[in-house]
């Protein structure tokens, strides 16, 4: 670079205030006494000022867009937003069955039975929580058949939601039917509900499932058998997979409810486990479930 | 204040929201792009592809200068088309099409008649010492002095080095100055101090 162009390179840069404090102190010194580099500077200056001072030009045309094809656009991506938090609903509630699923395969029947409490109405629900007990009508009637037993803790319109759901549980909960309980049923067999299920209704049973709209003692009665519950859903989820007669014809489901009250025992370390682990998915759920709220309905 | 609510409804996806802003600066990054491309037709591309541009990045824009925000987005429009004309150089713009005197597009609504008959030979010799320069360097001198960017934002900007930022805005102002006194004869108070103040 030759000694017009690096000079000229710093009077550009001093007139931009690109300098450092020692160039450009450096400068000022030579200004002072350089007559021909401060007629290079005045030039620069005045070339930089008419560079500034072109005018603003008007536009040939208007440059507006076309509402039509530009808000339809935007539509798209809030589609994009419902399939994508569509796909996490799945995904996330494919990881509670799969976990459950675990669940249910590492304990044994007792073991299951002995993470109920030894209150009657528990020990009533123990035979539906088993996994030897996965025929889904044997299920419902098992279900139905705790009604009774656990009159002292439902309402009237608490019972009948439990009873409706317990009629329903195998065709309406696939189709996000939201009752009080069945809620809780249906969120847990989404994975193998119908693939169309919409975002809505994958939300809503999983809100449902994390907030109990049965409310008083059939939220209780919910929360109560939350283990007993999601076991029960997977039994469901197995039975097209599993012979019919494969398991259920072991034992009978009064057998198991009496077999469970004589080997009652006290809580088994692994249900705190299970139980830490529904908090965590749960807690997990509402995040997500909030977040896509906020996205979808600003 | 107006411009806010505008710019709040467009974030909500609103293009009418958003058309109001174009009107109000559809002027300025015309003329952005028209000095950086030099071509009208050029340039009037790059100004739709500038808008449609910052209608999709809107929801980036964080506050301040909604202008200087839009002239941003023009500036790498255009240095992203020049770019992408390098890598593919199928057609070049030629000189011979920029004819300032033909476009009569080239008209400032800011000045009032006596100011622009005043100064049209002047204005001229500008725009046209500007359009020969080089696209390099019309896009840092536009950064620099329409636009004023520090050195490191052009660099930034235009992924160069802080150095030759430095030495492509003197060379560049160099060039214009001997253009500008190549036409002392017909701008022969083009560097009296009382012409640019």
């Amino acid at each position: 670079m030759s000694d017009f162009n690096r000079v000229m390179e710093q009077l550009s840069a001093y007139l931009d205030g690109e300098l450092s404090a020692d160039e450009r102190a450096h400068l000022e010194q030579q200004l002072l006494t350089d007559r021909q580099l401060q007629a290079e500077l005045d030039e620069l200056r005045q070339t930089v000022a008419l560079v500034q001072q072109m005018p603003i030009l008007k536009a040939p045309r208007n440059y507006t867009l076309n509402p039509a094809e530009f808000q339809k656009s935007r539509q798209i991506l809030p589609l994009r937003a419902m399939m994508a938090a569509a796909a996490v609903v799945v995904m996330v509630c494919g990881a509670l069955f799969f976990a459950l699923s675990l669940q249910g395969n590492g304990e044994s029947s007792q073991e299951a039975a002995s993470s109920l409490d030894k209150s009657e109405e528990e020990v009533a629900l123990a035979p539906t929580a088993t996994p030897v007990t996965p025929v889904a009508q044997a299920t419902t009637m098992a279900f139905a058949s705790t009604i009774p037993a656990t009159d002292e803790l439902f309402n009237e319109s608490a019972a009948e939601g439990f009873d409706d759901s317990a009629q329903r549980v195998q065709t309406e909960s696939a189709v996000g039917t939201i009752d009080p309980f069945s809620a809780q049923t249906g969120a847990v067999a989404q994975p193998t509900a119908t693939p169309g299920m919409t975002l809505e209704i994958a939300a809503a049973a999983s809100l449902a499932t994390l907030q109990p709209s049965g409310g008083g003692a059939a939220g209780q009665t919910v929360a109560a058998t939350e283990v007993a519950m999601p076991q029960a859903a997977v039994s469901e989820a197995d039975e097209e997979s599993e012979a019919m007669g494969e398991t259920a014809s072991d034992e009978a489901p009064g057998a198991m409810a009496a077999d469970t009250a004589s080997n009652a025992v006290p809580p088994a370390p692994e249900s705190q486990v299970t139980s830490n682990i529904f908090n965590i998915i749960q807690n997990m759920l509402q995040q997500i479930l909030k977040s896509l709220l906020e996205i979808l309905l600003p | 204040m107006v411009e806010q609510g505008n710019i709040q409804r467009a974030k909500r996806g609103d293009v009418q929201a958003f058309n109001a802003l174009v009107l109000a600066y559809q002027d300025q990054v015309y003329s952005t792009t028209y000095r950086i491309m030099g071509d009208p037709a050029q340039a009037d591309d790059m100004a739709q592809d500038a808008f449609v541009a910052a209608f999709r990045k809107i929801q980036q824009f964080q506050g301040g200068n909604f202008k200087a925000w839009l002239i941003r987005i023009a500036i790498n429009t255009c240095y992203d088309e020049l770019r992408r004309r390098k890598r593919r150089p199928t057609e070049s713009i030629d000189d011979d099409d920029y004819d300032i005197e033909a476009n009569p597009k080239l008209i400032s609504k800011a000045e009032n008649p006596e100011l622009h008959a005043q100064r049209a030979e002047l204005r001229s010799a500008i725009e046209e010492c500007f359009s020969h320069l080089s696209e390099e360097h019309r896009v840092v001198v536009m950064m620099s002095d329409m636009e004023e960017y520090s050195y490191e934002e052009i660099a930034s900007a235009v992924n160069i080095s802080l150095g030759t930022v430095k030495s492509r805005i003197s060379r560049a102002r160099g060039r214009l100055r001997d253009c500008l006194k190549g036409k002392g004869e017909l701008l022969p108070s083009i560097y009296r101090q009382d012409n640019v103040s």
